[in-house]
């Protein structure tokens, strides 16, 4: 039996932490007003829309609703998507990986003034995200004459929606990992070096395992939103059915023109998304919640 | 070559850094952000200061612009406001009762991070117009959500909710069960132990997620736009109007209008910044 | 204000925290409860504050049943292991937190609260820090803050729940020597949980040492330190030699010894002989003892760390002077003989070995022992 001056064995393992005696816990009618508050507030606002979707969506029946995906602007618009998060995730996912090493493992001055930077487009209005991008490769932009000159087209094509995409799922994978490798500290790391291995052998056997549930939880919400980004895209799409239309900007056609089953089917298949990644989120704060512990602040 | 003339080399060339790959990962991180964000937003600057003062002047005085402004960050305060009272009961009532249901609704909580805002749009809208699930509740009694400034508001309070309560949640989780004792020790009656003891020590990272629902809200676009309406002088958001003027090849406007809202979201990202210095500097764990 | 304490009881779940304490406090003592992680001291503790819902059992400050009497109520000087200090208040709001909070009728005007707070830091010596946040305050300030804002509501009585546990030893050392000088000045019944019998034992009037849920023993240092009542306050309070004998016809007898070495009204049966290290002489070979080998022996300074090797295999820890009065320098590989001459005789099964902690501290050796003859009055075990 040991003796620790920290703990007081008496109350700690045979109190469950919610436990609360009523010194400082509140009176019963208070504690249940409190939690009917919350769970009216979270049904009403969180439950409801989400259970619109899958109703409007199958309100003409099962066969209306695959019917929607028949068309092959939805196709298209699917296929698009895919591309974009295709490509913008792994980038952001190799930017993550750099940009949290650089910041945890090294001192260097201006640390913080980098972090604020990554931060950023969090504070951007999507709508601005793509307005940038008018404003450098448009037809006006600086950067535009020159890409037209070459025949490449950015603005209103396939490259611009990557770039917005890109732009607005920019911080996701660093600001889980940044916090999380902040943690864990460098102490692994220098004893794999000290023991010879190599930098990238280190990277790979000792720094990777130690994340790779706050790197999985950071790409499935970069992913996410990539294929949900609306505003960024929008701006910088042109809207050409069956090209440059995204799954969101798909929806808001069909919405707008009153096709409210084909609308919402798309719908549901994000809002699908959507709770896939929460789920697999919450699956991953249940078994590995102390990793991810640090990682909870987005 | 003796073991003695290896290691004065290997000294001689010790890298100043034990761990390898700052230069790589921090070069290329810096040039990734540059080309991606940094470049492209200055681009904002550089065109806006192009239209000079007066420029932006006559841009952001019409009657349309400074409406549409004032209704994104009015609104945008609005709905953090309801956020940080309701969402803050939600964090108080998850991180101190027990409930049935309490894990699936804690998943739910994240929903606005992960659906799509064009889907919480239409969904929202489905379920506020007059012949909605809410909509039809709602409208024998003369209240009106879908096309006008409430709807606005329902749908940034929808997308700011998670931002206060993920704040909030693991600082009220860290407040001290011995810090409520000792309040109720000295007489404090429990109102008093939550208003001068708990409220205080969360109140950092209230202001901090209602700062953070606050700015996600003025630039909203996605889901405001289904719901709003969009009638000029009267629902029509700032984002809104940018992609009006550019609709209109009006790409000064446009500018100008971003311009407006970067400055404004960069200055409540430094408000941020100094708030959470400063918590740390008075909560301070050093 | 005395407090007194009848069969008091406290459940967690299946786990028996309290069992059955009985305890009277005089007015203005100066009591440690003390005993190893889990034994209970600390549950007593906050549920003599309220903290504590309990299952069964009263508490009574003086004559006023406080059982029902909520935390608030209760009026108690609580100081927590980790001080409990708000961090968002000054040093000056914290000490003056409880007298804030109190209804409009009964709170002192604002000249009177800061005349109050000034006084409580002139008293804990912290004057001049009134507008530092606790961040900035080192340990040993913070303990003193946190000592001077539950002296703030004149409490019935002060509880401080380890209150040197989270400080480094040097500091530990000062606060001590202040807090019972504090205690002479202000002369409130003061009640400190500690696990280090050091602690207790310097700074206590008188030391309830428990386990496993109840009272060992109450008595001041002397009582508990000399004549301990049961095996576990012999073994808690140092580290004693455990040595297997037997009584026969009234006389003890040590295993493996076939003279008593002492005389006893007990009843005949198996026993346990305890006798701490500095317990111990060497004596001649025809005075009843122990045949042992020295294996190590360790010198520091004036006196001798030796470990022996008795008949039968075990290691026996003997302290002696060093040189002793005939000058006699021992080695390793020595033959001594040796014998306790303070000891105490507990029956065999009363004393399961591992309801004992680890000793905490091994420095409470007794002065070189005062009397060469066995005190009969002490061989007293628990049957």
């Amino acid at each position: 039996m040991t003796l620790s001056h920290s703990q007081s064995a008496q109350t700690l393992p045979f109190e469950p932490l919610m436990q609360r005696n009523a010194a400082i816990t509140e009176a019963r009618w208070v504690r249940a007003t409190l939690t009917a508050i919350a769970i009216l507030f979270l049904a009403g606002f969180l439950l409801l829309p989400l259970l619109s979707v899958f109703v409007t969506a199958l309100s003409k029946g099962i066969g209306a609703y695959f019917a929607s995906f028949g068309s092959a602007e939805t196709q298209a618009a699917i296929k698009l998507t895919l591309l974009a998060a295709g490509i913008a995730v792994p980038a952001n996912l190799v930017f993550g990986l750099s940009a949290a090493w650089a910041i945890t493992k090294f001192e260097f001055r201006g640390k913080q003034f980098l972090m604020t930077l990554i931060d950023l487009p969090f504070s951007v209005s999507p709508v601005v995200a793509g307005l940038i991008y008018i404003l450098v490769f448009g037809a006006q932009g600086w950067a535009g004459p020159w890409f037209s000159a070459h025949d490449i087209k950015v603005v209103f094509a396939v490259p611009g929606i990557v770039l917005a995409t890109i732009f607005v799922t920019f911080p996701f994978i660093a600001r889980e990992l940044i916090p999380l490798m902040q943690e864990l500290g460098t102490d692994d790391e220098q004893a794999a070096l000290s023991l010879g291995a190599s930098g990238w052998q280190t990277f790979w056997h000792v720094t990777l395992p130690n994340i790779k549930w706050g790197l999985l939880y950071g790409v499935l919400l970069c992913n996410a939103r990539a294929m949900g980004e609306f505003g960024a895209v929008s701006v910088v799409s042109g809207h050409i059915r069956g090209l440059t239309n995204t799954m969101p900007l798909h929806i808001e056609i069909l919405y707008n023109d009153y096709q409210f089953v084909p609308a919402f089917a798309v719908a549901s298949l994000l809002a699908l998304l959507a709770l896939i990644t929460l789920a697999a989120k919450s699956l991953l704060e249940w078994r590995f919640a102390d990793q991810l512990a640090a990682t909870r602040r987005h | 070559m003796s073991t003695a003339t290896v290691a004065i080399n290997a000294a001689a060339r010790a890298p100043k850094r034990a761990i390898p790959g700052f230069g790589t990962t921090l070069g290329f991180s810096i040039f990734y952000l540059s080309l991606i964000v940094l470049i492209p937003l200055a681009g904002v600057f550089f065109r806006a200061s192009g239209l000079g003062l007066d420029g932006l002047w006559h841009v952001l005085s019409s009657p349309r612009v400074l409406h549409a402004l004032s209704l994104s960050f009015v609104a945008a305060f609005i709905a953090a406001a309801i956020n940080a009272v309701f969402g803050g009961i939600v964090a108080w009532v998850f991180v101190r009762y027990e409930f049935p249901g309490k894990r699936l609704l804690d998943a739910v909580i994240d929903l606005p991070f992960a659906l799509p805002t064009a889907v919480a749009g239409i969904a929202l809208t489905a379920l506020y117009s007059p012949n909605g699930w809410i909509g039809e509740l709602l409208t024998p009694l003369g209240i009106k959500v879908a096309y006008t400034r409430l709807g606005i508001v329902v749908a940034l309070t929808f997308i700011g909710l998670p931002f206060i309560v993920r704040t909030v949640e693991p600082v009220l989780r860290e407040v001290e069960k011995d810090l409520e004792e000792a309040a109720a020790t000295l007489g404090a009656a429990r109102w008093h132990t939550v208003s001068r003891v708990i409220l205080p020590a969360v109140m950092p990272a209230l202001v901090t997620g209602f700062a953070l629902a606050f700015a996600r809200g003025v630039g909203e676009y996605g889901s405001v736009i289904f719901i709003a309406g969009n009638f000029p002088n009267l629902t029509e958001i700032a984002p809104l109007l940018i992609t009006i003027k550019l609709d209109e090849f009006d790409y000064q406007g446009a500018t100008a209008i971003a311009a407006a809202m970067l400055m404004i979201s960069f200055g409540l990202l430094l408000v941020i910044n100094l708030l959470q210095a400063w918590a740390r500097k008075r909560g301070g764990t050093q | 204000m005395n407090i007194t304490i009848r069969d008091v009881h406290k459940h967690y779940g299946s786990f028996h925290a309290l069992r059955g304490i009985d305890l009277d406090i005089a007015s203005g003592e100066l009591l440690a409860l003390l005993g190893p992680s889990g034994s209970g001291k600390t549950t007593l503790l906050r549920a003599i504050a309220g903290l504590e819902p309990l299952a069964q059992g009263r508490i009574l400050f003086g004559e006023t049943d406080a059982t029902a009497l909520s935390v608030q109520q209760r009026k108690v000087g609580f100081v927590f292991q980790q001080y409990a200090l708000f961090k968002h208040m000054t040093v000056a709001d914290n000490i003056a937190f409880g007298l804030n909070v109190r209804p409009r009728k009964l709170r002192p005007n604002n000249a009177a609260i800061k005349q109050r707070v000034d006084e409580l830091l002139d008293l804990v010596q912290l004057s001049g820090l009134d507008q530092r946040y606790p961040a900035q305050l080192s340990g040993g300030q913070k303990q003193r803050v946190a000592l001077a804002r539950a002296l703030a509501i004149e409490p019935r009585v002060l509880l401080l729940d380890e209150p040197f546990g989270a400080l480094d030893a040097k500091v530990r050392k000062d606060l001590r020597r202040w807090l019972r000088k504090l205690h002479r000045e202000t002369g409130y019944t003061t009640i400190f949980v500690t696990h280090d019998q050091e602690e207790a034992l310097e700074l206590a009037d008188r030391v309830v040492v428990m386990n496993r849920g109840q009272i060992e023993q109450v008595g001041t240092t002397d009582e508990v330190y000399d004549f301990p009542k049961t095996p576990f306050v012999f073994d808690f309070l140092g580290t004693p030699n455990i040595l297997p004998g037997s009584i026969r016809d009234g006389g003890i007898y040590l295993e493996g010894g076939s003279q008593a070495i002492d005389r006893s009204e007990r009843p005949d049966g198996l026993v346990h002989l305890y006798a701490r290290p500095g317990d111990f002489r060497v004596v001649e070979a025809d005075v009843p003892g122990l045949d042992a080998q020295v294996v190590e022996l360790q010198r520091t300074g004036q006196r001798v760390r030796m470990s022996l090797r008795i008949a039968g295999g075990e290691l026996l820890e003997i302290e002696l002077p060093h040189p002793d009065s005939d000058n006699k320098r021992w080695t390793a590989a020595d033959s001594i003989r040796v014998r306790p001459i303070n000891f105490s005789v507990f029956a065999r099964s009363a004393a399961p070995r591992d309801a004992g902690p680890e000793p905490l501290a091994d420095e409470n050796i007794p002065g070189s022992g005062t009397s060469h003859t066995v005190a009969e009055h002490r061989v007293r075990g628990r049957n």
